[in-house]
């Protein structure tokens, strides 16, 4: 089957390009490249062309990646993380609350879902990558240690070191600076 | 090689052992204020495959709660557990936003979100879901984030282009994922009640909604509806 994915320039869904990479890394070759849009032609009629199908439908394809989770409930648990990554933590009104929650949840953890890496640490690690208040946070204070150990960890993993080269991370918000400008 | 063997057989046996040992327990903690709806249809849906214990309790946080809520379930005793093979409660309570699904306390986080909780009850009922067709399961899934996100939890600019998609869809097929009603119509269903978009609904939306309800699995979720 002729399987290709195209990513945006513009908008990349970096989440994909994580499992594209991570599947790589484990001998499976998806083939990929930046274009436009985000998508991926299933067959004449079907494209999926948001982050989350792309991601949701190579994790199907490749099930013994177990990138979706390896149980009934690890594969629920993957769900409310993408639903996190895509909406609490991605709105700006709603991020102080989502990385509470997220910094008291990884406490224990390395991985977000059962003892591996899966497509609900991609998820949230891009939507971090891509957030202008996370990237302030990090370079201050020595509040939210849990997150800022998990996010620096995922960042050193070999998929996330090639995602970063990729894609530049966005300008941090620093709001000691606001009344400079 | 390695791609095809491991993953579905770790599904059927996980299923399978889990409902071997004994009653499996699903707690879901949700709003009397906003009932999961769909969540009433997938009970419907397990009851046709497995024995269920089906009890709705109401914390003692709640005032004033709905009877109908009470009552949803002809609360059985507790000697009549061993009968069942999986036991489904419902506590009503004041959570934040979201319902709540614990299966495993102290080894998991609770799974937030009604469209989530939907997927793992659609998992229990259908443990190959998954891997049998992974396009329609990903198509499903599409219409489950639109539910959760746009339609649950959008402004009212996301609500109404959320509205528009699904009339676009449903102007040009009877249901949202393939030729017959699926999970992603279950769900799509019980977020344009909640988003409360049912009322001010174009036609085809309309028409849909009638069709479902008209499915016997709806017939107690229905009657819930304020």
């Amino acid at each position: 089957m002729a399987l290709e994915v195209t990513i945006s320039k513009e908008k990349p869904s970096l989440a994909s390009l994580l499992m594209i990479k991570t599947l790589r890394q484990r001998n499976w070759d998806v083939p990929w490249l930046f274009g436009q849009n985000n998508s991926l032609q299933v067959s004449g009629d079907c494209k999926f062309t948001t982050g989350s199908s792309i991601c949701r439908y190579l994790g199907r394809l490749y099930p013994s990646s177990a990138l979706l989770g390896k149980t009934l409930q690890e594969k629920t648990e993957v769900d409310h993380w993408l639903n996190f990554a895509y909406g609490q933590l991605s709105c700006a009104s709603d991020f102080s609350a989502a990385i509470q929650y997220l910094n008291n949840t990884v406490g224990p953890v390395t991985y977000l879902v059962g003892h591996a890496l899966s497509l609900a640490d991609f998820a949230v690690w891009e939507a971090l990558y891509g957030s202008s208040q996370w990237q302030g946070l990090l370079t201050q204070d020595n509040s939210l240690l849990n997150a800022k150990r998990y996010y620096k960890f995922l960042s050193t993993l070999e998929p996330f070191v090639a995602v970063q080269k990729l894609v530049p991370a966005v300008k941090p918000v620093q709001p000691q600076l606001k009344g400079e400008t | 090689v390695r791609s095809t063997t491991t993953s579905p057989a770790v599904s059927s046996v996980h299923i399978k052992s889990v409902l071997g040992k004994g009653i499996v327990d699903i707690v879901i903690h949700a709003d009397p204020n906003q009932p999961p709806l769909s969540l009433f249809v997938l009970y419907e849906i397990m009851k046709s495959k497995y024995q269920v214990l089906a009890t709705s309790y109401i914390h003692s946080s709640v005032i004033n709660a709905d009877k109908k809520l009470t009552t949803v379930f002809p609360n059985a005793t507790a000697s009549r557990r061993s009968q069942n093979q999986l036991a489904l409660s419902f506590i009503w309570k004041k959570v934040n936003t979201d319902p709540e699904l614990v299966v495993n306390p102290g080894h998991q986080i609770p799974i937030k979100g009604e469209a989530n909780i939907a997927r793992y009850l659609n998992r229990v009922i259908d443990p190959d879901f998954d891997n049998r067709d992974i396009v329609t399961a990903t198509q499903v899934d599409e219409w489950l984030d639109i539910a959760q996100l746009q339609l649950i939890h959008g402004n009212s600019k996301e609500r109404a282009a959320a509205v528009r998609n699904l009339n676009a869809r449903l102007g040009r097929n009877d249901w949202l994922v393939g030729s017959s009603l699926s999970l992603a119509d279950i769900v799509t269903w019980s977020a344009v009640h909640h988003a409360q978009q049912a009322d001010s609904a174009p036609a085809n939306v309309k028409k849909w909604l009638k069709a479902c309800a008209k499915n016997a699995n709806f017939k107690l979720a229905e009657s819930l509806l304020p």
